[in-house]
């Protein structure tokens, strides 16, 4: 675990080492970026509220990923699965009259989460049923989920206004209150750190978890000692979905307050970077994702002060997993031998 | 007598180290043309590396290989074979998508370095894989079926011939009759003798002494890395040959009281078991099986005639087109391990790593890999380690498995320690059916005998053991009933004294009320 964690971070600095040398290669200067960066996201109050604000999302969909990964479930649907969260959370705190928010944060999460879930679902008894990889499965349903959305904000969800295609706000009473006036973090930074060590606590404590993880190193084994195996993979799936759904009403609850085009800007896939450079662990991929929220939230002040294109975040990101991939490989070949 | 040709093969001082793990010390060894060489030894005592370094799988740290009285440097496997050094792996090295043909035309390939064209001369390669296998008198079946599809006796034998494609001066073999039949045996024996006769020199790596003195000119000896003897198999015997492996007085295996025959009601009653047919391997045929509590029911047969769908059957893990199973009288309705295993039923697969245990899990955690199990020791919801712990250090006592602790991964432990923590947990929740299907395949000594107490002890808390082997020795030695499997038909059980002779023909075939072997 100790040396997978060094690797994990070993490929995060060989990612920023990589973004350094494009930043080279196209006549900017790689220090001043990286500290414009670090800066921005690091330097002040309302920083650090975005590194919160951009981390949330990933935290909570970096767990929905990795705990797919962890049964073997290769769900690249969070992206669809966090959007039709969104739409769900919308549709219910808009169409719901006026609730205490006591009442109504909780049903309107409960409500995004049910349709992550009822979207991994579908992927679910694809594959127990039909025998539909869910790589492709989600995948498609992703587009499904996009299309439906775009539908949805030109049409029935359209605020009510008609003037873009968008829904009305959230009500009051479906927000997510706000920690400090003038900043956008939010209690749900609360909600997502509580979500690591409960889903820790699942993964390798409860009999569900240890199911999960059999499950995950190897199905045929965990099935011929008498495992319901198909139960668990549509658990984990369902509980994934659940989890990328909760992001989105997260999101939309407290950070847009809208649902539109774009809704997300991907957290979704890159959930899947996270869940991957935390070694599909609850507390790596809290760390995978506060990087990776860092990276984010400081992108616009580099772009600004350095003149580096924020774009080259999602270049480090992939860097970073290309290295973490090389590394592995070598240690799994470092270990060869009969 | 003539004095010894030079060796063809020669190591000296040769040592190799997986990390901290010695795994080869000093060891000198000389193999002369025209001469079988088995490298006898207990699981874990260097013989696979000891090819594997022959075969340039694997580099050594010291000493040095001579070929013909030069200096030999193997980079792989590929620099190996065309020197001359042909390898038949014990796990094979087939690609199951791709056909016999395609398969065999990989190697071909391989061999040319790619150089010689883009395109696989098929044609060539049946021509070349007939004659060979004629002259070999390997019958390898359809060159067209999926590899994946065949029995494991027949792939064997495909892996035999991929060896033998091209001119082999050295053929390694480890544990080539770990799956096959006493006439397959006979008949790989057959053809390592005919190639000793024209020249060829064979290392045959085994544990079974009876192969080693039966087939072998010279047997050498290693325990934990180091040769600790050569022997002239006419000057030794088994028992001698078992004491320099295990390195101690060697026990024969327990002899049980003949179990109670007094039962009324069967705890197994299999009706009408039918499945399909898959490339090569008999589905079963209107199978009955009647199995009383208390006893092991040995099921002797040729590999290839139903073993894998009647364990799949009786395992839940594959539901049969008709019959129906009664477990203590009742009804298996649904066909899923989950189900079956709630009713009692354990099992023992054959592929251990593959199917037996979560090989990046914690032995404590495999230890509790059985849905009963796992529910013994939670609290409610959540896992109860340390009494897993407790369960698994039980384990490890009673069958003394070596290990580094309950929180070693599964992948750590040797075949037969591993075997052994499977077979404990398939006996831990007492099960009324135990199913166990080539349980020490692979095994030492050792880990085989630890397996048959077992085994035999499950019959004395009340359960059916049912024994699917491929090895008739075992299930001779072990079954209070017996019945051999022949184109998924089970013959009618028969008891102790067994006819082994009688049992080898209706291995074969033959009618069990008829003395003639079909054609």
């Amino acid at each position: 675990m100790k040396s997978r964690a060094i690797t994990s971070v070993l490929a995060a600095a060989a990612g920023l080492l990589a973004g350094a040398l494009v930043i080279l290669l196209t006549g900017g200067d790689p220090i001043a970026a990286y500290t414009a960066l670090a800066y921005g996201a690091m330097g002040s109050g309302y920083g650090w509220s975005e590194v919160a604000v951009k981390s949330c999302p990933l935290i909570v969909t970096g767990l929905a990923v990795a705990l797919a990964f962890r049964a073997g479930l290769w769900n690249i649907g969070a992206e669809g699965q966090l959007v039709g969260g969104a739409v769900l959370a919308v549709f219910f705190a808009t169409r719901t009259p006026h609730l205490p928010s006591i009442i109504g944060v909780p049903a309107t999460l409960l409500a995004a989460a049910t349709g992550g879930a009822l979207i991994a679902g579908i992927a679910a008894i694809l594959k127990l049923e039909r025998g539909v990889d869910e790589v492709i499965s989600t995948i498609m349903l992703n587009f499904i989920v996009l299309g439906v959305v775009g539908y949805l904000v030109h049409g029935p969800l359209m605020e009510s206004s008609g003037n873009y295609p968008q829904s009305d706000a959230l009500p009051t009473f479906a927000r997510l209150p706000r920690l400090f006036s003038g900043y956008r973090v939010h209690v749900g930074l609360a909600g997502a750190l509580a979500l690591v060590p409960a889903t820790a606590f699942v993964l390798y404590r409860t009999r569900f978890g240890y199911v999960i993880r059999a499950t995950g190193s190897n199905p045929i084994a965990t099935k011929i000692a008498g495992f319901a195996v198909d139960r668990c993979i549509l658990a984990t799936f369902v509980a994934s979905g659940a989890l990328a759904g909760l992001a989105g009403g997260m999101e939309v609850a407290s950070v847009t307050y809208r649902m539109y085009d774009n809704f997300s800007p991907g957290y979704g896939y890159t959930a899947i970077a996270v869940a991957i450079l935390g070694r599909l662990d609850p507390w790596g991929v809290l760390a995978a994702a506060l990087m990776f929220g860092v990276l984010e939230a400081g992108s616009a002040s580099m772009q600004r002060v350095a003149g580096v294109s924020a774009v080259l975040v999602s270049l480090i990101q992939a860097c970073v997993i290309f290295a973490l991939a090389a590394f592995e490989y070598q240690r799994a070949s470092d270990r060869g031998g009969p | 007598m003539p004095s010894p040709p030079p060796p063809l093969l020669s190591l000296h001082h040769v040592s190799v180290c997986y990390g901290a793990v010695q795994a080869l010390s000093d060891v000198d060894l000389a193999i002369r043309p025209g001469e079988i060489k088995a490298l006898l030894g207990e699981n874990g005592a260097g013989k696979s590396t000891l090819m594997n370094a022959m075969y340039g799988l694997v580099e050594i740290d010291r000493g040095q290989l001579v070929w013909e009285g030069d200096p030999l440097h193997i980079s792989g496997p590929r620099d190996a074979r065309r020197i001359g050094i042909g390898m038949v792996h014990q796990e094979f090295t087939l690609i199951d998508a791709l056909s016999v043909a395609e398969n065999l035309g990989l190697v071909v390939t391989d061999d040319r370095g790619g150089g010689e064209g883009w395109l696989i001369d098929y044609a060539g390669v049946r021509r070349a894989a007939k004659t060979r296998a004629s002259q070999l008198g390997l019958d390898i079946g359809d060159l067209d079926a999926r590899v994946g599809g065949l029995p494991v006796g027949v792939r064997q034998r495909i892996e035999i011939l991929k060896a033998m494609l091209t001119d082999v001066r050295l053929l390694i073999l480890d544990e080539p009759t770990a799956v096959l039949t006493p006439d397959e045996i006979e008949q790989l024996f057959s053809v390592l003798r005919s190639l000793r006769d024209r020249g060829v020199a064979v290392v045959l790596i085994t544990h079974k002494l009876r192969e080693a003195i039966g087939l072998a000119d010279s047997v050498t000896i290693l325990r934990t890395g180091h040769v600790v003897a050569e022997r002239q198999p006419a000057q030794t015997s088994e028992d001698e040959l078992a004491q320099l492996m295990v390195g101690r007085v060697v026990t024969n295996p327990p002899t049980r009281r003949p179990a109670d025959t007094s039962y009324a009601a069967p705890a197994l009653l299999a009706t009408g078991l039918c499945t399909p047919s898959a490339a090569g391997c008999a589905g079963l045929d209107n199978l009955d099986l009647n199995m009383p509590a208390g006893r092991i029911y040995g099921i002797a047969g040729v590999d290839g005639n139903g073993q894998q769908q009647l364990f799949d059957v009786l395992s839940g893990m594959r539901e049969p087109l008709h019959g129906e199973i009664r477990l203590d009288g009742k009804l298996l309705e649904e066909h899923t391990p989950n189900a079956f295993s709630a009713a009692g039923v354990s099992v023992v697969a054959p592929e251990r790593r593959r199917d037996g245990a979560v090989l990046d899990m914690q032995l404590w955690e495999n230890a509790i890999l059985d849905v009963d199990l796992l529910r013994r020791h939670s609290h409610g919801w959540t896992v109860d380690r340390s009494a897993a712990e407790e369960f698994t250090r039980g384990l490890i006592d009673t069958y003394g498995i070596v290990c580094s602790g309950t929180a070693a991964t599964a992948a750590s432990l040797s075949g037969g320690n591993l075997q052994k923590l499977i077979v404990g947990r398939a006996l831990a929740r007492r099960p009324r059916l135990l199913v166990a299907f080539n349980p020490t395949r692979g095994l030492d000594v050792g880990a085989t005998g630890e397996v048959y107490k077992a085994l035999g002890e499950a019959t004395t808390s009340g359960s059916a053991v049912l024994l699917i082997s491929t090895d008739l020795e075992e299930v001779l030695s072990l079954s209070d009933d017996l019945s051999v499997l022949f184109h998924g038909r089970l013959s009618p059980p028969s008891s102790p004294p067994y006819d082994r002779a009688r049992i080898g023909q209706m291995m074969g075939g033959a009618a069990p009320d008829s003395p003639r072997v079909r054609g």
